[in-house]
């Protein structure tokens, strides 16, 4: 960490000697009392305490977490990027961001573990032999062009940090569904399953639930889409109508907006399958609900984080913000993410943060030698367990779409409210 | 059973029963009607609830509606629509619901999350209208006017080409607004696309205009136009941004939200509709079950109070009337009245001994009304014995006091007319007649003399008495010539032996006198027996005594015949010993055929008194 | 004149008591020595005389009967009640003669028809005067009223 912060005053001769002095010296940071603060605008999957109390810690720097729902936060930094230094999302909202001028580009040279850094966000492809995901995936989105746009094709700058990524499909409670073979047996074709009419749900995005349905749809034979990744209004007009038709049978509970609203609906009996994310998954088995995140035949809805720079952050919040990022990969924090379940950009790194045990179940798709915690304290994986879909690369190498925003977006809104609000 | 209970207590007992009954019944009854009064306030309590519920259903959808043509049309009536409703169902939620059903207390959550969303999308909107329909325009205009001038400017140094470029451009201009108002009519993000191309295209071509006329002084204009471009861009981007923002908001967020409110809504409807159908279900059973019980229970009750009057009757009133009927007869004095059974010590109990003791009494008062009858009926004989007896006395006296004194006057009448010696004669009447007197007056004393003699009774053996009494009296039978024989079996008597003897002297003078045979005079005494009796016989063979006379004979001074002499007195005299021995004397005879006296004493072993 | 003629009252005395008998007797013929008196001691007997009298032999035409109420065989009362019940004698006047004076024997003696009683006196004095009395009640003419009856009724 020194020899960064010394890299920095090489940097920015503009600061001044009192700012920089704090950085450099830990200790007089306490006596000046006036520590750069950074904000952070993101969701509750990354702007968890425990990180942002560890990265505080390790920093040296106040750092202001501003947590919310993926909407509430993409509007907030798409309109007022004067009010955050780092924004944390998807990268479904990257064009957004991109578009609405909102973000500026992230210098690779200040990037610490560039290197360390995995072909998948790089190049698309986590191993040779992977599938590549339909939608938006983020290596088309990596690389910031002189031309303002945005393309796989590699430059000096980055529009966002690769870090936290994970496959997700959908969990259910294997107490009242059979456990089925992973990427034989299950499918996302269970979703629209009339065994579990009434005790089905959706997240509530049409960025990410549509696409959990969409595969549904498709796989069942129900009807089939020239471009899931962009479909065009046709194809969205036609996907609503055989949805609102479930709908209206009563096959839906409702859509779920956040990851404990989901945790509630499975573990209170309301829906025995549902579009899930890792945490809530690790958290119903930490509570004794046999939750199991499925590894659908057809691939995974995959996402990937996006930490982006605010067009505004300058200065030493600049610094702060770069310094925040280095931090991400730095290893901790990637250990500390495995044990939901999340993947980190370069996982080498966080390797030796992890137990052998753990490693070997959360990176390897080996059998847990023995009990797991979660970060909550509860153990989420018991001895003997496999997690489902493989190893890292296996499941990477297995992802059918990526969280997307398509052209049809507004209209998608309009047409998911119907589905929502139809009885 | 209750042996020792007082009347009063079983009857209070009986009362008190059938008090509790009542009260039980009441009770059930009251307590039937107050769960059923129960139930009736949850069924209004619920179906307040439920209508509650459908008025949500009914709200939210109309508070979705309008919020969307809000979001739509951007009319203000829609968001207050919206404010409106939402203060309407949280009033109506908080007077209803109170404390319990969390159903309503999630919907309150997700109703103020669904307000709080739509403030957003107001404050996102009006934003949004202000950009699109004021700033949008104005900036647009400034760059085209701007633009306008540079051209009028350049119009005059500019070749044909570089017009061509800048008609070009301006077109662009206007093409950038068509794009920009399309998108936010039909929301397709191509218009976004297009619209940022062109930007991008005039702004490339904006700098290249600028680069050429690096010489000559950089036209005002044309830097204001590109100032003024960029603030567009700005702005659009902005508006989508906003546009974006607050359709997400409505169409996800709080399309989200209103759902969950219908959801549990329709939830506490279905739950409340069942909760309705089981409250009636079980009132109707309850009601149901209360009927039973309260019918059965009557029953039951009319049941008891039937056995109940049966056991008050048979152990009250049947003993009352049946005490009451002994009583009534033992008070008539009857001794036989029956007294019921009765083995309770109670009141009844106590009338029932009483009774027995009055029958006792009863029984007591006839007995002693039996003895009292004979002893007055005794009395009645004495003193009829008596008066014949003074009579019989006073007559049998009187006749020679009658006599004698007659004489007397005989005799003064005679001396008076000087017929001495007639007088001296007559005076021999006198005295006999008085020496007569002296007899019978001796004669009474003798009866008289006749009384108890139970102390001096001794065991004599007849045979030997009657022997002596025959060698006492030979030579008077000798004298009169008549035979005397007793039979050598006769008893033993346990007797007063000279009363006995009295007997048989008198009997032996009465035959001596009136019994005489003239072919000869014949007595024969002897003895017979009965179970309880022993029997002696004095016969003669006499003349006889004619029926009528053999009571007769018995009376006191009683004769047959005046010629003979004695006083009459000695059956009189015999009957008397009879009597005071228990026993009695009788006659047999017929007229020609002598006459048998009987003498009858109870035997010795039997103590009759 | 014949004894006969001389004779005009008879008196029948029923008396058992030879003594009372002879008192009377005497008594009456001190008084009155015209009056013959017959005297009977048996009352049965007394009255076969009466009517026997009327058939064949001697017949009697009392005057009065002089009866004793206490007669051994025949009691006085039914002498009395066969006198009066005789159609040809009940004319006949009949004294009862008592010892006592008790009221059942007087009632029973006038219910029976007796025309009058007297109790035989103590008093020398008063046997004689009461003996005259009674010869003087009743008067000659009842003789023949009696006689005429007899003869009537025989």
């Amino acid at each position: 960490m020194d020899t960064e912060r010394r890299k920095w005053l090489k940097n920015t001769g503009k600061i001044a000697l009192g700012a920089s002095a704090t950085l450099a010296f830990p200790n007089i940071v306490k006596a000046y009392n006036s520590k750069p603060t950074i904000k952070v605008v993101g969701t509750h999957v990354t702007l968890q305490e425990q990180l942002r109390k560890k990265a505080e810690q390790d920093l040296g720097i106040n750092i202001e977490f501003y947590p919310g729902g993926s909407a509430e936060v993409l509007l907030k930094a798409s309109t007022d990027p004067g009010s955050f230094d780092l924004y944390e999302q998807w990268s479904n909202s990257m064009n957004i961001l991109w578009q609405a001028n909102a973000i500026q580009p992230i210098a690779i040279s200040k990037l610490k573990y560039w290197e360390e850094i995995n072909d998948l966000t790089k190049k698309g492809r986590i191993s040779a032999n992977a599938k590549l995901g339909l939608g938006d995936a983020p290596y088309k989105l990596l690389y910031t062009q002189k031309d303002g746009t945005l393309s796989s094709t590699p430059s000096e700058h980055i529009s966002f940090l690769p870090y936290v990524h994970n496959t997700d499909s959908y969990g259910y409670n294997s107490a009242v569904i059979p456990q089925g073979i992973p990427y034989e047996t299950e499918s996302w074709g269970w979703l629209l399953d009339e065994k579990y009419s009434g005790k089905v749900a959706l997240v509530n995005a049409p960025t990410i639930g549509l696409f959990d349905a969409a595969l549904a749809v498709q796989t069942r034979g129900l009807m089939d889409f020239k471009d899931m990744g962009n479909m065009s209004r046709q194809e969205v007009d036609e996907l609503f109508r055989i949805l609102l038709d479930y709908k209206k049978r009563g096959h839906f509970r409702g859509v779920w907006t956040s990851v404990p609203n989901s945790v509630e609906l499975m573990k209170s009996g309301e829906v025995v399958i549902q579009s899930m994310f890792s945490p809530a998954v690790s958290a119903l088995k930490g509570q004794g609900v046999p939750c199991i995140y499925a590894a659908p035949k057809e691939g995974y809805r995959a996402w990937h984080g996006v930490m982006c720079l605010s067009r505004e952050s300058m200065g030493e919040r600049q610094e702060a913000a770069y310094a925040y990022m280095n931090w991400w990969l730095s290893g901790w924090p990637g250990a500390f993410i495995a044990r939901q379940g999340y993947y980190i950009s370069n996982p080498q790194r966080s390797r030796q943060f992890m137990s052998k045990p753990e490693w070997d179940y959360w990176y390897d798709g080996k059998p847990a030698s023995e009990a797991l915690k979660g970060t909550d304290g509860n153990v989420s994986v018991l001895p003997g367990e496999i997690r489902t879909g493989g190893s890292y690369i296996k499941r990477f190498e297995n992802v059918a779409i990526w969280n997307t925003v398509m052209d049809s977006y507004e209209y998608t809104l309009s047409k998911w409210n119907e589905f929502v609000l139809t009885i | 059973m209750f042996k020792k209970l007082k009347l009063k207590n079983r009857i209070y007992t009986g009362f008190i029963v059938v008090g509790l009954i009542s009260l039980g019944m009441a009770v059930i009854s009251v307590v039937a009607f107050y769960y059923a009064n129960n139930n009736f306030g949850y069924l209004v309590q619920f179906s307040n609830k439920s209508h509650l519920a459908v008025a949500i259903l009914r709200d939210v959808s109309e508070i979705q509606r309008q919020a969307l043509i809000y979001t739509h049309e951007g009319h203000q009536s829609a968001a207050n629509r919206v404010h409106e409703i939402h203060q309407r169902i949280s009033a109506q939620i908080k007077q209803e619901s109170q404390q319990d059903s969390k159903y309503f207390q999630d919907i309150v959550k997700h109703l103020d999350t669904y307000v709080k969303t739509f403030k957003q999308v107001q404050q996102q909107r009006t934003r949004q209208a202000a950009l699109v329909h004021s700033e949008i325009r104005i900036l647009a205009s400034e760059a085209e006017n701007h633009f306008l001038k540079h051209i009028v400017q350049a119009s005059s140094t500019a070749d044909i080409e570089t017009q061509l470029n800048n008609q070009r451009i301006l077109n662009s201009l206007l093409q950038i607004e068509k794009y920009a108002m399309r998108y936010f009519d039909t929301l397709d993000s191509k218009d976004v696309i297009f619209a940022k191309n062109a930007l991008s295209q005039i702004q490339k071509s904006l700098q290249t205009i600028q680069k050429q006329d690096a010489a000559k002084p950089v036209s005002e204009h044309i830097l204001q136009t590109i100032q003024f471009i960029n603030n567009y861009e700005q702005v659009f981007l902005e508006a989508v941004q906003r546009t974006r923002g607050y359709l997400f908001l409505i169409n996800v967020v709080m399309s989200a939200e209103a759902y969950e409110i219908i959801y549990r809504s329709q939830r506490i409807d279905r739950q409340l509709e069942q909760e309705m159908n089981k409250i009636q279900q079980r009132t109707l059973s309850l009601m149901q079950q209360v009927i039973i019980v309260i019918i059965s229970s009557s029953i039951i009750f009319l049941i008891l109070i039937t056995v109940f009057s049966i056991l008050i009757s048979r152990s009250i009133t049947i003993p009352i009337e049946k005490l009451t009927a002994t009583f009534i007869a033992l008070a008539k004095g009857s001794r036989l009245a029956k007294i019921p059974d009765y083995k309770i010590q109670d009141e009844i109990g106590a009338l029932t001994e009483a009774a027995v003791v009055f029958k006792g009494k009863n029984k007591q008062t006839e007995e002693l009304l039996a003895q009292s009858t004979q002893l007055t009926n005794d009395l009645e004989r004495s003193n009829d014995e008596l008066e014949q007896f003074v009579y019989t006395v006073s007559h049998d006296l009187k006749s020679p006091l009658v006599t004698s004194m007659g004489f007397i006057g005989i005799i003064q009448k005679l001396a008076a007319a000087g017929k001495m010696q007639d007088a001296i004669d007559k005076l021999d009447r006198v005295v006999s007649s008085n020496r007569r007197m002296g007899q019978l007056i001796n004669d009474l004393l003798e009866l008289s003399r006749v009384g108890r003699i139970e102390t001096d009774k001794t065991t004599i053996d007849l045979n030997k008495l009657l022997e002596s009494f025959y060698q006492n009296h030979l030579n008077q039978l000798t004298h009169t010539g008549f035979t005397l024989s007793f039979d050598s079996t006769l008893p033993t008597l346990y007797v007063n032996e000279s009363r006995i003897l009295q007997i048989f002297e008198n009997l032996l003078v009465n035959a001596l006198k009136y019994a005489i045979n003239p072919n000869g005079s014949v007595i024969n005494i002897g003895a017979s027996e009965t179970e309880e009796h022993q029997l002696i016989y004095f016969k003669d063979n006499g003349p006889g005594i004619a029926k009528e006379y053999h009571k007769k004979i018995f009376g006191l001074f009683y004769r047959l015949n005046n010629d003979k002499e004695g006083t009459g007195i000695g059956l009189a005299v015999a009957a008397k010993v009879m009597k005071f021995h228990n026993g009695s004397i009788w006659v047999e005879s017929e007229p020609n055929n002598g006459a048998t006296f009987w003498l009858k004493f109870p035997k010795i072993n039997k103590e009759t008194d | 004149m014949s004894q006969e003629e001389k004779i005009s009252r008879t008196i029948l005395l029923i008396e058992d008591n030879e003594d009372h008998a002879e008192i009377t007797q005497f008594y009456i013929n001190e008084y009155a020595d015209d009056i013959e008196v017959i005297w009977l001691s048996d009352g049965k007997i007394a009255i076969d005389h009466i009517l026997e009298i009327n058939g064949n032999s001697k017949r009697i035409y009392p005057w009065l009967i002089l009866l004793d109420i206490n007669l051994p065989k025949y009691d006085g009362h039914e002498v009395l009640l066969r006198l009066k019940s005789n159609q040809s004698l009940k004319e006949i006047p009949v004294v009862m003669f008592t010892t006592s004076n008790s009221n059942q024997d007087i009632e029973t003696a006038l219910k029976g028809g007796a025309n009058s009683y007297i109790q035989k006196p103590i008093e020398p004095d008063e046997f004689a005067s009461t003996i005259a009395k009674i010869i003087d009640y009743w008067s000659l003419n009842q003789h023949e009223i009696i006689v005429n009856n007899l003869n009537h009724h025989a």
